[in-house]
């Protein structure tokens, strides 16, 4: 299932936020990550994906630097700065809520949709 | 990045993965360095995507998958310059502003430096003509002086020449002398042969002279009145010299009368220079009667001369005095601003308009002290800044409009008058910034020196005076056999009809008996009585700055 792009687009920054709070992670790495931890649901298009990374960065949320990858080949590694968890701690506490208030809202329609 | 680098980061990328990079690089148009960095990751990132391809066409199919993927070519190298943007620090940032204001200012700049280059004057009144008009009276051809006076200038010979070697000339050898005895035999010599040579020339001034007006055809280069020629200006002034040097010499020889005929004959030609004329030719008419009013108290001061002939030169000068004006006018001078701001602005019909920099190459000679070269890039660099900082033609025009109003109107009040107002005769010029004199620039190359002129006309007045007062008191010395005990005196016994007037004290010029003789002077410029005493400057020279104007004694 993929989501509508506006949709996705408001948690984007946070999904990115908290994938890279696990670890550094290169462009490409970060996009298989996000589909496979997201069971495919997730899906960044890749012409999102790189702007979303820089403004991140210009934000100082996350920081990029290259490095030499596994493969010996060079790669852009992005990690999350403590500014980026402070924000990414806000936001989740954020979604929580958001979802809660949409279970609320649903009741159980949310389930008997599926 | 150089072609080599740029063809190792594609070696294992297909065709179309590496147009596509470069492509989407190529509309970020953005900093060199950070569009290598972003080619660099976003060839790994079709690198890493493609790495476990089987073969070339699977690679293809994978790379052509990945493109639409990435989505609008334009679009995404637009959203990677603006995230790119935003990751650029502060410092950056201003630098990249100021750069972009500044190159914004200087396009702005260029544009109104193209505008105002562009600008074309409106030429619609002549005012060469227009003074031509004024200086002339509603009188027939024959009652003009100029063209006798030009036949005096055809016929004038120059004076000999005294040092050869520095081609110096009788009158500036003997310009520091006031009296034929003080002459050397060879100056006397040749002076004596100078008179005779132009002894045509002479009997053409005085006709000319004798005549009631005088008005000049007028030639100035584009009809420009600042490049109004008057060459008769300087003719007339060395004709006025020699006449002096005969009028000494006739009296030093005992012809007393003939002798102050001809320093009345340069005191009427000094009167066809006043009025409504421009301020140099009124200037020149000043120096010339000053000359002749000098030059007649230096006779006095040295031949004895009968009362009878002293009587009837007061009543000459008095008649001429009454019939002179001793008050500046700046009527025709003004058209030196007018023609100067419709030749060099531009006119928008509303009375505005901004300076136009080619045109003020008319005025080259008089802007600063380097020669002005015909379309040379400095001097319109030059130009062209001062046309851009000066005020526009109506601010402009209601300046010396202000001017030349409080001109006339100082120009009717005596020096003592305008002392006792405390007037500030550079109408605060001195106290205005450095921004508003660049903008009114013409203001300070076009004014007139007001307060000099007054006191140079005011002056000249009193010097009149002075020898219509002294030539009562040699008759009231000759009838009585004293001095008179004071100038009222003078007026009570008949011998002067009022009392002389200082302009520098608005009380009458100061007359004091001395053993053997009277001293008679004017406060002068200081406006202090300093007891009769010349002024003199630091090296000891004589300065009108300071001390009196002493009339008599007649000192050199």
């Amino acid at each position: 299932m993929k989501f509508e792009s506006q949709l996705l687009k408001g948690v984007a920054p946070v999904v990115v936020l908290e994938i890279l709070s696990r670890g550094q992670m290169y462009g490409y790495e970060l996009s298989q990550a996000i589909e496979q931890r997201s069971s495919d649901v997730l899906s960044l298009g890749k012409g999102t994906l790189y702007p979303l990374l820089y403004n991140l960065e210009a934000k100082k949320l996350i920081k990029g630097k290259w490095q030499q990858a596994d493969s010996g080949r060079k790669r852009r590694y992005y990690s999350i700065t403590s500014k980026g968890k402070a924000q990414l701690a806000e936001q989740k506490e954020q979604l929580k809520e958001l979802t809660a208030g949409l279970k609320l809202v649903f009741g159980g329609a949310l389930t008997n949709l599926a | 990045m150089k072609k080599k680098g740029k063809d190792k980061l594609f070696e294992n990328l297909p065709a179309c993965a590496a147009e596509f990079i470069k492509l989407v690089i190529k509309k970020m148009r953005y900093r060199k360095k950070v569009r290598v960095d972003v080619m660099a990751e976003l060839a790994a990132h079709f690198e890493d995507e493609l790495k476990d391809c089987a073969n070339d066409q699977e690679k293809e199919q994978k790379a052509r998958k990945l493109i639409e993927d990435f989505g609008d070519v334009k679009l995404l190298g637009i959203l990677l310059r603006r995230a790119k943007k935003r990751c650029r620090p502060v410092w950056r940032t201003v630098v990249a502003r100021t750069f972009q204001t500044i190159g914004a200012l200087i396009l702005c700049f260029t544009l109104y430096c193209i505008y105002i280059s562009l600008g074309k004057p409106t030429i619609a009144v002549n005012y060469v003509e227009e003074a031509a008009r004024l200086a002339r009276p509603v009188a027939d051809d024959n009652l003009n002086a100029a063209p006798i006076y030009q036949k005096a200038f055809d016929a004038y010979k120059e004076p000999p020449l005294v040092e050869y070697e520095t081609e110096t000339g009788l009158l500036d050898v003997i310009k520091d002398k006031d009296w034929v005895a003080e002459l050397t035999e060879e100056e006397l010599a040749l002076l004596k042969q100078w008179l005779s040579d132009n002894a045509d020339t002479i009997e053409f001034f005085k006709q000319a002279a004798e005549r009631p007006y005088c008005w000049w055809k007028r030639e100035a280069k584009d009809n420009f009145v600042l490049s109004v020629l008057m060459p008769e200006l300087a003719s007339l002034r060395n004709i006025t010299k020699m006449m002096v040097w005969q009028s000494k010499l006739k009296a030093h020889e005992g012809y007393i009368e003939e002798a102050f005929d001809d320093l009345l004959t340069c005191y009427r030609v000094g009167r066809h220079l006043k009025g409504t004329r421009l301020l140099v030719e009124q200037l020149v008419g000043m120096a010339i009667q000053a000359l002749s009013t000098k030059n007649a108290l230096v006779i006095l001061n040295n031949k004895e001369v009968d009362s009878q002939l002293l009587k009837n030169l007061q009543i000459r000068f008095e008649k001429l005095m009454a019939e002179d004006t001793y008050i500046i006018n700046y009527e025709t001078e003004r058209f030196y601003a007018l023609d100067f701001m419709q030749r060099c602005y531009t006119n928008n019909g509303r009375g505005s308009g901004h300076m136009i920099p080619g045109e003020l190459k008319q005025i080259g000679g008089l802007v600063g002290e380097v020669e002005v070269k015909e379309n040379t890039v400095f001097d319109y660099g030059r130009f062209l800044v001062m046309s851009i900082a000066s005020a526009n033609r109506c601010e402009m025009s209601r300046v010396f409009e202000k001017i030349y109003s409080t001109a006339e109107e100082w120009a009717t009040k005596t020096p003592w008058q305008l002392h006792e107002e405390n007037v500030d005769f550079e109408m605060g010029f001195a106290n205005w910034s450095f921004l508003k004199k660049a903008r009114y620039w013409p203001v300070t190359l076009l004014a007139p020196s007001m307060g000099r002129l007054n006191e140079i006309a005011y002056r000249q007045k009193a010097q009149v005076e002075a020898l219509i007062t002294v030539l009562a008191i040699i008759r009231f010395k000759q009838s009585t056999g004293n001095y008179p005990e004071s100038l009222d005196n003078l007026v009570v016994t008949g011998y002067l009809k009022q009392l002389p007037m200082d302009p520098f004290s608005d009380k009458p010029l100061i007359y004091k008996r001395t053993e053997d003789n009277f001293t008679l002077y004017s406060v002068g410029l200081n406006f202090i009585d300093d007891g009769g005493e010349l002024g003199k400057n630091d090296r000891g020279n004589p300065t009108d700055s300071e001390g009196d104007a002493v009339f008599w004694p007649v000192i050199n």
